[in-house]
């Protein structure tokens, strides 16, 4: 049964978790799949690249790793129902094989959905960080989940 | 080929890329690795589902549109890159067996921190093959100048 509800995520809540070790093998099946480019792949290129020590991870990889992070520690025993989208992402610094991530992850702002008594939506701040401690991506993206309780609609209201 | 650098890329150029079909087995194979929900993994559990039967990853409908970008529209920009992206929202359920294809346009063109390269933001938006929109977002690749490739 679910352990997280709407309910039980406050603003301004923390939660740390991951340590997942990015794979070669993986990270070059990723990009071979679905950004294949010479950064990604290490093939030489016509143009400047931004990282002389190549391949690199695609950015979706981390971002794809960081949901499955998200999922093994917090979707996964959670209400969630998905999410509508991601208002802001960024990757700030290179992830290569062999680096270990982290996430942390902040509630910004929870609100009930406007019609549906049992769902709400929670705003976070992601935060994926590497072993050295940089923050290596952020997003600001909703999700929604079951509330525990129904509530009626004018009794709830933003926390 | 040669490839088109910054410098080349005209503010309001648009295209559309070919489809890329989802399969069941693809939708499965991407959530076992890295978006282990059940109504991306199980028929029984999707029908319970806000979605209603077994759908792809969001994660993976980017990472398709990606695919659709950079090795199909632009694969002739030299791209190095991206800083992000902007106001992405997952509009419609992606189910296996639609064909996507992505409508993208080129909206800024931005200096970077890096002098070898300029940052262009690119309106993108995924559709299935009813020409429903299934995804959008604002794109921002990085692209090598060609001042600094000569």
């Amino acid at each position: 049964m679910a352990e997280i509800y709407w309910e039980d995520q406050a603003v301004g809540s923390v939660r740390e978790f991951g340590g997942m070790t990015v794979d070669r093998e993986r990270m070059l099946a990723f990009a071979s799949e679905y950004d294949a480019r010479p950064a990604t792949l290490g093939w030489s290129a016509d143009w400047p690249e931004v990282d002389d020590d190549r391949p690199v991870s695609s950015g979706l990889h981390v971002a794809a790793l960081c949901m499955r992070m998200m999922v093994d520690h917090v979707l996964g025993n959670s209400s969630s129902l998905g999410s509508p989208g991601i208002q802001r992402l960024r990757w700030l610094n290179t992830v290569r094989a062999g680096d270990t991530l982290w996430v942390r992850q902040c509630v910004l702002a929870k609100h009930r959905h406007p019609r549906r008594r049992d769902v709400g939506f929670i705003n976070n701040r992601t935060e994926v960080l590497n072993q050295d401690g940089l923050v290596v991506m952020y997003m600001d993206s909703a999700g929604m989940f079951r509330l525990r309780a129904p509530q009626a609609a004018e009794s709830g209201g933003d926390a | 080929m040669n490839p088109r650098y910054f410098e080349d890329i005209v503010i309001g150029e648009t295209g559309v890329t070919g489809g890329y079909t989802v399969t069941e087995a693809g939708v499965i194979a991407f959530a076992e690795q890295y978006d282990p929900q059940p109504f991306h993994l199980d028929h029984a559990a999707a029908r319970e589902s806000l979605f209603g039967k077994l759908a792809g990853s969001g994660w993976q409908t980017v990472a398709l549109a990606n695919r659709l970008l950079v090795s199909d529209g632009l694969r002739d920009v030299a791209i190095s890159g991206a800083a992000g992206f902007d106001d992405l929202r997952w509009r419609r359920p992606v189910y296996p067996g639609d064909t996507l294809t992505c409508r993208y346009t080129v909206t800024a063109a931005n200096d970077t921190s890096d002098v070898r390269f300029g940052e262009l933001r690119v309106e993108a938006v995924v559709e299935n093959h009813a020409g429903e929109t299934v995804m959008s977002m604002e794109w921002l690749p990085w692209v090598a100048r060609r001042v600094a490739s000569m």
